[in-house]
């Protein structure tokens, strides 16, 4: 028996057909079931970091150093020593907003020489919990008490913790300005969150 | 209907037949259950600002001549 091209065309695209009928049957109906079946829901929720300067500018305003002074300390606990600047009682606050515990480095983006000029600057960060957040930074804390900050990483908190009422810490800012420094100053403060 | 236009359409049934039977294979409907993890480092920045403005000068002179007649 020879078969024509036609016939040799009918009966493969009867064949896909079929074939095809039988994949799209079983992906749109599964099988029959003909006892109890169980069949299990699995869901994974995937932990996330995140961190968030909820207050992210701190300006400590204009002054001067007095007059005969070799230089100005001014802090955002409320102390301006030699100089004229106006008390600020304000502060960073970072706030660990996913939901896993971080550790937590802070830098600067420049030398406290390119920041405040002069001779002999100094720039100091002091990490606490914020009002109502008692436990939120735990671990080594570089930062407990006024220590230099500058570009190396330095471990804030061993551990910032996440989520309810103690995932927020108030970072304050000490600078010692002087008498040879001049000029509107800047400086980016880095904070890095790393799981733990 | 002659024999060429049957196989025509029963070509063409084929194809879209194949085409569907392969994308329904393709996109699986299984749901999704999980997400990628977003445990990579983050990071976030502040901003410290403070402006050094020239002391008041002392003027000497005044102070010396202040007391003369």
């Amino acid at each position: 028996m020879k078969l024509d091209n036609t016939e040799i065309i009918s009966y493969i695209s009867i064949a896909v057909i079929i074939i095809s009928l039988f994949f799209i049957g079983a992906e749109i109906t599964g099988y029959a079931v003909t006892e109890n079946e169980t069949a299990i829901v699995n869901v994974t929720i995937s932990t996330s970091a995140a961190l968030e300067f909820t207050t992210a500018l701190l300006d400590f305003g204009s002054g001067y150093v007095n007059a005969g002074q070799a230089g100005a300390t001014i802090n955002s606990d409320g102390t301006v020593t030699d100089g004229t600047w106006a008390v600020q009682n304000g502060e960073l606050v970072l706030d660990n907003i996913g939901n896993i515990n971080l550790s937590l480095t802070l830098s600067t983006n420049k030398t406290v020489a390119d920041f405040i000029d002069g001779l002999n600057p100094t720039f100091k960060a002091k990490v606490s919990d914020t009002a109502g957040n008692t436990g939120a930074c735990t671990g080594t804390q570089t930062f407990s008490s006024y220590a230099e900050v500058n570009q190396t990483l330095q471990t804030a908190c061993g551990k910032l913790a996440f989520g309810g009422d103690f995932d927020e810490i108030d970072i304050n800012f000490e600078l010692y300005i002087p008498n040879d420094a001049e000029g509107a100053k800047t400086i980016g403060i880095i904070a890095i969150g790393t799981t733990l | 209907m002659d024999a060429k236009k049957k196989l025509t359409i029963l070509v063409i049934v084929a194809v879209i037949l194949a085409i569907t039977a392969i994308v329904l294979n393709i996109a699986d409907s299984e749901v999704p259950t999980t997400r990628s993890s977003s445990d990579a480092d983050q990071s976030s920045g502040g901003v410290i600002g403070v402006d050094i403005i020239p002391g008041e000068v002392e003027d000497k002179l005044l102070e010396e001549t202040a007391g003369q007649p």
